[in-house]
C-alpha cells in the first residue's frame, strides 16, 4: 500500500499536532482505541492512523464531516456500491421498532450522529407502515452543525414536516448529551457514527444514561471482515480505491483517507461487544450480527 | 446431534475417570464431558431477557397462535416498553420472532420432558424395556402439545420454512437423542444413528397424526405411537436376524471353500 502520501491539509490545519503525528505504516498496524493510550500518554487518541491530542480529535473529525457534508450521500453510494442502503434498511427492519397497536405510550427515538437523517426517517416510516404509529417522537442529534443542516434541509421536504413537531434536530456531543435527560429515550440508534467518537466508552455510557429501562441501544458500524482472504480484498479496495474516489468525486482525498483508516482502527466485534456490556447493557447471545462478511455489523444492547 | 445432554445420574463418572487417568500419569480419557458441566447443558437459559419474554409469550399461544402477538402481549404483561421488542427482533441468529417463539416452545417442552424423566417419582422408572420407555416418552411429549393443538399447524409451518429447516431438524434430533439416551440405548454402531432417525420420524408422523385425531384423550394417537415403536423394534430384530443369518452363511461358505481346497 503506497497510498500513504498526498497532501495532508487536515494535519496542516492544526500545526501544533503536526509534531505528535506518529505514522504507522502498513495496514496491519498496532490497533489502538479511543480511550486507550497508544504510547503511554493519557492525553492522546487516534485520528485514522495518526496519533493526536484528545482535545484536537473532535475538531479534526468536525473538519472531515464539514467538508464532506454536501456530497455525503453521493459518496456513500459510490464507495459502497449502494450497499449502505441495504445495510441501513436491514438495520431498520431488524430493529422493527414502533409503538404497537393498543399500547398506551409512544416511543421516544434518539438517532445519534444522525446527520442526514436517513436512519431517523427510515425508522419513522417503518413504525408508521407496520404499526400505524404516528405519535412516536424522533430526536436527531449530531455534533456537526453542517451535517445536521443537511438533514434539516431534507426534513423540510418530507411528510414528517407536518407541524406536529415530532422530529427535532439538536447539535449534541454524543459523549455528553447535555440537553437530553436521563431515562428519557426508548431507542438509541447510531449508524456509522460511533467510530468517530473521541472516547467511545463515554459515548456508550451516555447512551445507557439517556435510555429508559427496557430501552434499546442499536449500533450499525463498520467492522472487521473475519475471512482473511476476503479481508485482503476488502483492504485492498478500501485503501486504494476509496481515497481515489474521494479525490475524483468530492475533491477531498484526505477526508476519505481518514474514513478508511478510522474503520481499521475501530474495535473488533467481540471487543466492541465487551464495551457495550461494560457500559451496563445486557447483550443478547452472540451480541452482534455481521453484514456482508463483517464489513459492517449490528450491535445491540438492552438496558434492563 | 452429537451433543450429550446432561445425564444427572452419571454426573461424576467422567470426572473420576479423568482423575484416575491423571493419577496414573497418563491421560487415558477425554477431559471434557458435557455431563460434568450441567450449566452448559441447560436447554433454556431461564435468566436471559429473550427467554423471559418468550417464556411469558408461550402462555398466549393458545389464544394467538405462534405469532408475534404473543410476544407483544407478554411484553405488555411484564410491563416493559414496546422498545424491548427489538431485543427479540434483532436476535443475531437472524430468526424471525415467530420462529424464535416456536423454537422456544420446542425447547421448553423438551426440557419439561427431561425433567419428567429425571423425576425419581415419575412412572417412567417403572418401565424397564427400552422400547416401551421410548413409546412412553414420545406419548408424554405429545401430551404437552394438547393445550396448543389447535395452533400447532402454525408452529409446524414455521419449522418447515426452507431456511428454518436446519434448526428445526437439530431440535428434532435433540429430542430423539434425549429419548433414546434416557431409554437406555447403549448402541455404539450404526444402530445409534438408525434408532435416532427412527424415533425422529415416529415423533413427526405421530404429531401429524395427532393433528387429525379426534378420539378421546388422543387414544388413537397413542396406539399409533405404540404400533410404530413396535414396528421399529421389529425392524431392529429383523435386521439383527438377517445380519446373523448372513454372517453364518458367509462363514459356512468360507469353510466350504476351505474344505474343498484341503481335499485337493
Amino acid at each position: 500500500m503506497s497510498l500513504r502520501s498526498g497532501p495532508r491539509t487536515l494535519a496542516r490545519a492544526n500545526g501544533s499536532i503536526f509534531g505528535t503525528i506518529r505514522r504507522i505504516s502498513g495496514i496491519n498496524a498496532v490497533r489502538t482505541y479511543a480511550n486507550g493510550t497508544s504510547n503511554g500518554k493519557e492525553d492522546t487518541t487516534h485520528f485514522g492512523y495518526k496519533t493526536v491530542k484528545k482535545e484536537d480529535k473532535e475538531k479534526l473529525v468536525g473538519d472531515v464531516f464539514s467538508s464532506v457534508a454536501s456530497s455525503y450521500d453521493v459518496m456513500n453510494d459510490a464507495m459502497s456500491l449502494g450497499i449502505h442502503r441495504l445495510w441501513k434498511s436491514h438495520f431498520i427492519n431488524r430493529l422493527d421498532a414502533g409503538m404497537r397497536p393498543g399500547s398506551n405510550r409512544a416511543l421516544d427515538f434518539l438517532d445519534v450522529a444522525g446527520g442526514t437523517g436517513d436512519i431517523a426517517f427510515g425508522l419513522l416510516e417503518h413504525a408508521q407502515k407496520k404499526y400505524n404509529d404516528t405519535s412516536s417522537t424522533m430526536t436527531v442529534a449530531d455534533i456537526n452543525p453542517d451535517m445536521l443542516r443537511e438533514g434539516e434541509k431534507r426534513y423540510l421536504n418530507t411528510k414528517w414536516n407536518d407541524g406536529s413537531d415530532r422530529v427535532k434536530f439538536l447539535v449534541q456531543n454524543g459523549e455528553i448529551m447535555d440537553q437530553i435527560e436521563d431515562n428519557s429515550k426508548d431507542v438509541y440508534t447510531i449508524a456509522f457514527g460511533i467510530r468517530n467518537f473521541t472516547n467511545i466508552q463515554a459515548g456508550l455510557n451516555t447512551a445507557y444514561r439517556v435510555l429508559r429501562p427496557g430501552g434499546i441501544f442499536a449500533c450499525l458500524e463498520f467492522s472487521q471482515v473475519e475471512n482473511p482472504a476476503l479481508d485482503y480484498i476488502y483492504q485492498a479496495y478500501s485503501f486504494s480505491l476509496l481515497p481515489l474516489m474521494g479525490q475524483l468525486i468530492a475533491d477531498d482525498r484526505e477526508s476519505y483517507q481518514y474514513l478508511v483508516e478510522s474503520i481499521r482502527k475501530f474495535p473488533k466485534q467481540e471487543e466492541f461487544k465487551g464495551m457495550i456490556e461494560k457500559a451496563g447493557f445486557y447483550v443478547p447471545e452472540k451480541g452482534y450480527e455481521n453484514l456482508t462478511f463483517g464489513v459492517a455489523s449490528i450491535h445491540i444492547g438492552v438496558k434492563l | 446431534m452429537l451433543k450429550t445432554p446432561f445425564r444427572g445420574f452419571q454426573a461424576f463418572r467422567g470426572g473420576q475417570l479423568a482423575l484416575n487417568g491423571l493419577k496414573n500419569g497418563v491421560i487415558s480419557t477425554r477431559l471434557y464431558h458435557s455431563r460434568d458441566h450441567p450449566s452448559s447443558n441447560k436447554i433454556v437459559d431461564p435468566k436471559s431477557v429473550e427467554s423471559v419474554l418468550l417464556t411469558k409469550a408461550l402462555e398466549y399461544i393458545p389464544q394467538y397462535g405462534f405469532s408475534n402477538a404473543c410476544i407483544t402481549q407478554a411484553i405488555r404483561e411484564l410491563d416493559y416498553p414496546d422498545s424491548i421488542h427489538s431485543a427479540i427482533s434483532t436476535n443475531p441468529s437472524g430468526n424471525s420472532p415467530e420462529f424464535q417463539l416456536t423454537l422456544h416452545w420446542l425447547k421448553t417442552q423438551r426440557q419439561k420432558l427431561e425433567q419428567h424423566i429425571l423425576d425419581p417419582n415419575s412412572e417412567y422408572h417403572k418401565i424397564t424395556d427400552e422400547y416401551e420407555r421410548v413409546s412412553y416418552a414420545i406419548k408424554k411429549r405429545l401430551e404437552f402439545n394438547e393445550p396448543v393443538v389447535g395452533r400447532l399447524v402454525g408452529g409446524i409451518s414455521q419449522l418447515v420454512v426452507p431456511y428454518n429447516i436446519p434448526q428445526s431438524l437439530e431440535e428434532l434430533h435433540n429430542l430423539s437423542d434425549d429419548i433414546a439416551f434416557y431409554a437406555g440405548d447403549m448402541s455404539h454402531d450404526f444402530a445409534w444413528y438408525s434408532k435416532r432417525v427412527g424415533f425422529s420420524s415416529i415423533y413427526v408422523s405421530s404429531e401429524l397424526y395427532m393433528l387429525q385425531d379426534s378420539s378421546d384423550g388422543y387414544r388413537r394417537t397413542k396406539n399409533f405411537v405404540d404400533e410404530k415403536v413396535l414396528g421399529l423394534k421389529g425392524l431392529g430384530s429383523a435386521y439383527n436376524d438377517i445380519e446373523e443369518w448372513g454372517i453364518f452363511n458367509a462363514i459356512s461358505l468360507v469353510n466350504m471353500i476351505k474344505s474343498q481346497l484341503v481335499r485337493g
